[in-house]
């Protein structure tokens, strides 16, 4: 057993121990996950509104969208996923043996997530030039043009407030692994690296959500 | 080829979430109608719950967060169930004079 008490790692001065301090940072995390869930749940509950009201519109602005690129996209996010639970895992198992691999699987998290925002800028460059992105000379003749417009404009909001949280993953995900390579952390403590990977999965379950809501739409009806 | 113990779980649920992610795009394309969007709906709830069991460990979190946890999907409940009978029952009952 490690001694969480020795010198090298104490927990904050208001904090009895150091497993009462990653009980505490787990609450909190969690209490901003929560706000998070209503942050994205607005913009659902806009999105499902105007899908039930505009549904034609909807599928028909939804197929528009690239499944490939979506597709490959939620896999790169599960992967990542997958990396991260293993740094954190592999972490708490034993920081001094595991420390490499740790220290590669949340590299792997980070690189996948540039990955994942890459291809997210290829596919606005594809919509830009197809002109989906809402405004004059937007693709849609008048039938549609509307709800399309409403449809691409929610997209664009959700998709690139999921990408501005993805981007500050990555340099959450990059400064722990850098930390742990520096030997920040130790068998008793990897506080840090459970509670960013909390982040990292939450922004890979909004993804889960948005990925049938705007990549599946309208696909089984053309 | 046996994975480190660290690795175990993990590897599972991601080939399930795999799985899954495949499962839910050919079902996409099948003539479903409204069912669609319940099985797309249904998937990524699944998936949730692998991600929130298997990598957020949250039922070996302190209970306290499941509290928080189940507040943040109370009020999204109360958000999109409010919004719902309003919005939803627009178009099924009829207003009088309109």
């Amino acid at each position: 057993m490690p001694d969480i008490r020795a010198p090298a790692i104490r927990p904050a001065l208001q904090f009895a121990d150091l497993t009462q301090e990653r009980d505490v940072a787990t609450i909190g995390i969690w209490v901003f996950l929560a706000t998070e869930m209503l942050f994205f749940g607005g913009l659902l509950t806009s999105y499902a509104v105007y899908r039930h009201m505009f549904a034609d519109g909807f599928t028909e602005a939804a197929r528009h969208t690239k499944l490939i690129i979506g597709t490959i996209n939620t896999a790169i996010l599960l992967t990542s996923s997958f990396a991260m639970a293993v740094g954190v895992e592999a972490a708490e198992r034993g920081m001094e043996e595991n420390r490499r691999i740790v220290v590669f699987a949340l590299t792997v998290t980070a690189a996948l997530g540039v990955a994942f925002l890459a291809l997210k800028g290829l596919e606005y460059y594809q919509e830009y030039q197809e002109h989906l992105v809402p405004g004059s000379g937007f693709a849609f003749g008048p039938r549609y043009r509307g709800p399309a417009q409403l449809f691409f404009l929610l997209y664009f909001i959700l998709t690139g407030l999921h990408g501005v949280h993805v981007t500050i993953g990555v340099g959450l995900v990059g400064s722990v692994a850098a930390m742990t390579r520096r030997g920040a952390f130790s068998t008793g403590y990897t506080t840090p690296i459970m509670i960013v990977g909390l982040y990292w999965h939450f922004v890979d379950v909004v993804w889960i959500f948005l990925y049938p809501l705007i990549y599946l739409v309208g696909r089984s009806t053309q | 080829m046996r994975l480190p113990a660290y690795a175990r779980i993990p590897a599972l649920s991601w080939l399930a979430l795999l799985a899954l992610l495949t499962i839910t795009c050919g079902g996409a394309f099948l003539p479903l109608g409204p069912f669609n969007l319940v099985l797309g709906l249904a998937i990524a709830t699944i998936k949730t719950t692998i991600v929130l069991v298997a990598f957020m460990k949250l039922l070996k979190s302190p209970p306290l967060t499941w509290i928080y946890a189940g507040a943040g999907l109370f009020w999204l409940m109360i958000m999109l169930g409010l919004a719902g009978t309003d919005y939803l029952t627009r178009t099924l009952l009829s207003v009088p004079g309109r």
